[in-house]
């Protein structure tokens, strides 16, 4: 039975044939959607290929709202990085000149790298995927774990006439989309935004910490509630604010949806 | 301070808008671009839309419901490019295009504005590429 070194082995001679053919192609490998190297060519060896692969795992993840991954094509001032499904979640990544001939390419390694798969599985059918290692980790709500009791009490809501006394023309201001959240536990006052988000106001604004927000939705209603940051790394950097079901109905929003989020400051402050 | 507010519910689709002022030219660009992507939009193979930069967002998707994961996996791709060019040291990403069983995603920056375009799979990103830029 054909094991993986020697799979590896074959595939990284077709890498390296698929380099010579194509004067542009710098490096070249193939991975699975597992984060698994299953071969890098010899170019490849300079660069920390699985770290690199760690990049496509939560585009994988996020990718059904597509329909998954078949290719993805970078084009950037010096090059370009041409990532194609080449078998069941197995995909070849390859590295070119920015003026590589794309259908030149894409005709050799859709063609060798099939072929050599399937040569490969015919001689002896060992498996390229092996069970993923990775457990999918189920993020666990901040409510969960905190045991906080529900509070009853809601964020005060004002009417868009209303004069929002901590508005000043400084503090910054930023349009986020909403999601929400619920549960039993779930505190109704508070929300939750990204932390460079907060990092930004607290330098802006010169303070150690930013408590308290202001919701204002496109339909002019606003709120003031408290304010965590996002515990997920997932949803860092996303323009996300986790919002309470509760106050989600009582400011008339759904997820999906943009609002304008600021720092609130009182006077007193 | 001077707002500007649009916000418009038909046959299931949703757009929100807001500028807040920096500086003129970067409203101008912002505003072309806007313009252009609605343009864009009106094309029936274009599912949605985002443009944002560290002040605004617009959105505008023809299923709501798929805002969220739209605006995550744009972001995510892009990011993933971006440390993949760096890594690779090919200079800033100019254009990123994820092709999907279902949809296409075009995602690129213009200015400080960053851009994503769904489509259907049969859509011609290049094209639509071509009248951004």
């Amino acid at each position: 039975m054909i094991d993986e070194e020697i799979y590896s082995f074959a595939l990284k001679n077709a890498l390296t044939e698929i380099g010579n053919i194509c004067s542009d192609v710098k490096l070249s490998f193939i991975f699975n959607q597992d984060g698994k190297v299953l071969a890098v060519d010899a170019r490849s060896t300079d660069y920390n290929v699985e770290r690199m692969i760690s990049n496509f795992e939560e585009v994988f993840e996020k990718s059904h709202v597509v329909g998954g991954v078949n290719s993805i094509t970078v084009d950037a001032k010096k090059g370009k990085i041409i990532v194609s499904n080449i078998g069941e979640k197995v995909y070849l990544a390859t590295v070119t000149n920015r003026n590589v001939d794309m259908k030149y390419l894409e005709t050799v390694s859709r063609v060798l790298i099939p072929t050599v798969l399937k040569l490969l599985e015919k001689m002896a059918p060992a498996p390229l995927k092996k069970p993923s290692i990775k457990e999918k980790t189920v993020s666990v709500e901040e409510e969960t774990t905190e045991k906080e009791e529900e509070e009853k009490e809601s964020p005060e809501i004002f009417s868009s006439n209303e004069e929002i006394e901590t508005e000043t023309p400084q503090i910054p201001t930023n349009q986020l989309i909403v999601d929400t959240f619920g549960g039993l536990l779930v505190r109704q006052d508070t929300v939750k935004i990204d932390n460079e988000i907060l990092s930004q106001w607290s330098e802006v604004l010169d303070r150690k910490d930013i408590n308290m927000v202001e919701i204002e939705t496109f339909e002019g209603k606003t709120a003031q509630c408290k304010v965590k940051p996002i515990k997920d790394s997932k949803l860092s950097g996303k323009g996300i604010i986790k919002i309470p079901e509760k106050l989600c109905d009582l400011l008339d929003i759904k997820k999906g949806e943009l609002v304008r989020v600021r720092p609130a400051i009182s006077k007193e402050d | 301070m001077p707002r500007k507010r649009t916000k418009k519910r038909k046959n299931e689709q949703i757009t929100d808008e807001e500028t807040l002022p920096s500086t003129p030219k970067e409203d101008e660009e912002t505003e072309t671009l806007k313009a252009k992507l609605e343009s864009i939009k009106n094309s029936p193979e274009v599912i949605g839309y985002i443009i944002r930069n560290s002040r605004s967002a617009t959105i505008d998707a023809k299923d709501p419901t798929k805002i969220i994961d739209y605006a995550i996996l744009s972001s995510s791709t892009i990011e993933m490019a971006e440390k993949l060019t760096e890594a690779f040291q090919l200079g800033t990403a100019e254009k990123i295009i994820l092709e999907g069983e279902n949809a296409k995603l075009l995602s690129l920056s213009i200015n400080n504005n960053s851009i994503s375009i769904f489509t259907e799979k049969n859509a011609d990103t290049n094209k639509i590429y071509k009248k951004l830029i």
